[in-house]
């Protein structure tokens, strides 16, 4: 009963309504048609006027009993008709009224349910949806009060969502100037140092100048290159590709993404599934998306200290298919857990944030998730999820 | 629970209702009449099975007067209008003092009298020697069917102080009927049956 809608209550509460009224006025006419039946059904009046039709003495005393009898005789033939037919007019009517009844109270049980009805799912889509729904307001009363109100609430909600937004693009480029200036200004302070040393021996005529030279200029272009690579991680980030999709077999991406990182010091293993479904994917994207997560999952092992494993596992599932990139390493602070995959956001001291930001969007472009579960000390796992079956990211 | 009752209730009441209306009417009909070709005219004998039901043989019995008539309609092929109609009745009675049921014929026959219903209502039933069309209305070239059916009248009832009532509804409202195949005028005309010698 407590799963019931609100109609479904009050129509509930009105047919009962109606019975209630109604059932009274059919019994009432049952009573008067048992009334009725008795009528013309007494043998012992029947016997005496048959008697008294008998036993009359000149014609005219027989005609009056016979008269009599005829009548006594007649209601009982008719009595049924009029009482099968108080039933049926009883019967009918009530149905009329009850049909009559249910037909107007549901139209205004609907007129009072259709707007909650309408209020609820906007409700429920403020929860789910970016825009902010606006009901129309059909009716006056308490019902259109609620629909202004909130209609109001979700003005004010949209205009927080926005302000929210806002504060986080500022946010993000904030965090995003201050990773670009860390990030430069750490190779900008070797190759001001070498400049100034050259320009000092040069000044001095130093008789090292040459190999000064040699080791500042090789400090200036490495450090260049340094410079070159964040600029393109960060162009790479940016600019990256639509998937090319192809049908691909996952496990050999996977065991391709695990032999680039087998001269490691720390053993990647790779177990795959049987029997894993065709699938469309980029398998150059998708490749890229595994590395970045085993390359993180190395780094967490030598970040704990001591000797661990990456374990890169296929699952087929069913109505899923799953890559599992498991690692013993030093493990994911909780406070950091909602961050992860924000671009340019890092914890590690020459990371640039976003390896783990393209890993996600990979892996979203072909319409797959990726979850993380870690515990700080013991290990981090990362999930990549697919819908099995899936021809075509969405 | 109440309620449930009671809506089980109401509907037992119109099953039995509408089981009684169709189980009185069930039968009702009229057979195919016999028809006969004298030297004057054509004339048709035909009868109204199970008209009388038992709530109609119950009002029989309270000396209420019972009129059924058998309507027969000449008619042609393709024409609305009926050629000619004839019509016969018997009306029963009961005799309350003298506890016989009598039938009288509209065409001036006899009054018959019957000591059992059933006899009274077979008599009552049966329509003999209707005369429904001269045979100098009867075309060689024309094609004549009988349309047939059975009404019945109205009834005094003194119960209802003297007022009548429409027999009708014994069969509700419906007239039973039959409907002969065509037959050539010149067949008709040829079908002449010679007087039975008395």
């Amino acid at each position: 009963m407590n799963n019931l809608s609100l109609r479904t209550k009050t129509f509930v509460l009105l047919l009962s309504v109606v019975l209630m009224a109604t059932l009274p006025l059919v019994a009432y006419y049952v009573t008067t048609a048992r009334g009725l039946a008795l009528l013309g059904s007494d043998p012992s009046i029947e016997a005496t006027l048959s008697l008294a039709v008998e036993q009359g003495s000149t014609r005219s005393e027989k005609e009056e009993a016979a008269l009599a009898l005829t009548r006594y005789r007649q209601i009982d033939a008719l009595k049924s008709g009029i009482v099968n037919q108080v039933l049926l007019v009883s019967i009918v009517y009530s149905g009329l009224v009850v049909v009559v009844a249910l037909g107007i109270g549901y139209v205004f049980i609907s007129r009072i349910t259709k707007p909650l009805a309408r209020l609820t799912e906007a409700t429920r889509r403020i929860g789910d949806d970016a825009n902010s729904p606006m009901l129309a307001v059909t009716t006056g009363g308490e019902i259109g009060q609620l629909e202004r109100a909130f209609n109001a609430m979700s003005q004010n909600l949209a205009r927080a969502r926005e302000e929210k937004i806002q504060a986080e693009r500022k946010a993000t480029w904030q965090r995003v100037a201050r990773v670009i200036a860390h990030e430069i200004k750490n190779p900008l302070t070797p190759i001001k140092l070498s400049t100034e040393r050259m320009y000092e021996k040069f000044l001095m005529q130093s008789k090292d100048f040459p190999d000064v030279i040699k080791s500042t200029t090789s400090t200036i272009l490495t450090e260049i290159a340094n410079m070159q690579k964040l600029v393109e991680a960060f162009h790479t980030y940016a600019k990256f590709p639509e998937p090319s999709l192809r049908p691909a077999d996952l496990n050999q991406v996977v065991t391709e993404a695990c032999t680039l990182f087998s001269g490691e010091s720390t053993p990647v293993t790779c177990t795959c599934v049987e029997g894993m479904p065709p699938m469309s994917l980029d398998a150059g994207q998708m490749r890229e998306a595994l590395t970045n997560l085993i390359r993180n999952g190395l780094e967490a092992v030598a970040e704990s200290g001591e000797p661990g494993r990456v374990t890169v596992t296929t699952l087929a599932d069913g109505s899923q298919v799953r890559v599992r990139v498991e690692d013993t390493g030093c493990g994911i602070s909780p406070e950091n857990m909602d961050r992860l995959f924000q671009p340019y956001f890092t914890t590690k001291a020459h990371g640039n944030g976003i390896g783990l930001a393209l890993t996600e969007r990979i892996v979203s472009m072909h319409g797959g998730t990726v979850t993380c579960e870690s515990t700080v000390g013991k290990g981090t796992t990362f999930t990549i999820g697919f819908a099995a079956g899936r021809e075509k990211a969405t | 629970m109440g309620i449930i009752i009671g809506i089980l209730l109401a509907a037992k009441s119109i099953v039995i209702v509408t089981g009684l209306v169709a189980f009185n009417k069930a039968a009702i009909s009229v057979p195919p009449p016999t028809l006969i070709v004298t030297e004057r005219d054509v004339r048709l004998s035909g009868e109204v099975r199970n008209a009388f039901t038992r709530d109609l043989r119950k009002l029989a019995a309270t000396g209420a007067e019972i009129p059924l008539y058998l309507y027969v309609e000449v008619r042609q092929p393709r024409v609305d209008k009926p050629l000619r109609t004839a019509v016969a009745g018997n009306s029963l009675t009961y005799d309350l003092i003298d506890k016989k049921y009598r039938v009288v014929g509209s065409a001036g026959s006899d009054t018959l009298w019957f000591g059992t219903l059933d006899s009274a209502v077979t008599r009552a039933c049966a329509f003999g020697d209707i005369e429904v069309i001269p045979l100098t209305e009867v075309r060689a070239d024309g094609q004549y069917y009988f349309s047939v059916y059975g009404v019945l009248g109205k009834a005094r009832v003194e119960a209802l102080q003297g007022n009548t009532i429409d027999l009708m509804q014994y069969w509700d409202y419906k007239r039973p009927g039959v409907r002969t195949e065509a037959y050539a005028g010149l067949v008709l005309l040829q079908a002449v049956t010679p007087k039975a010698t008395p």
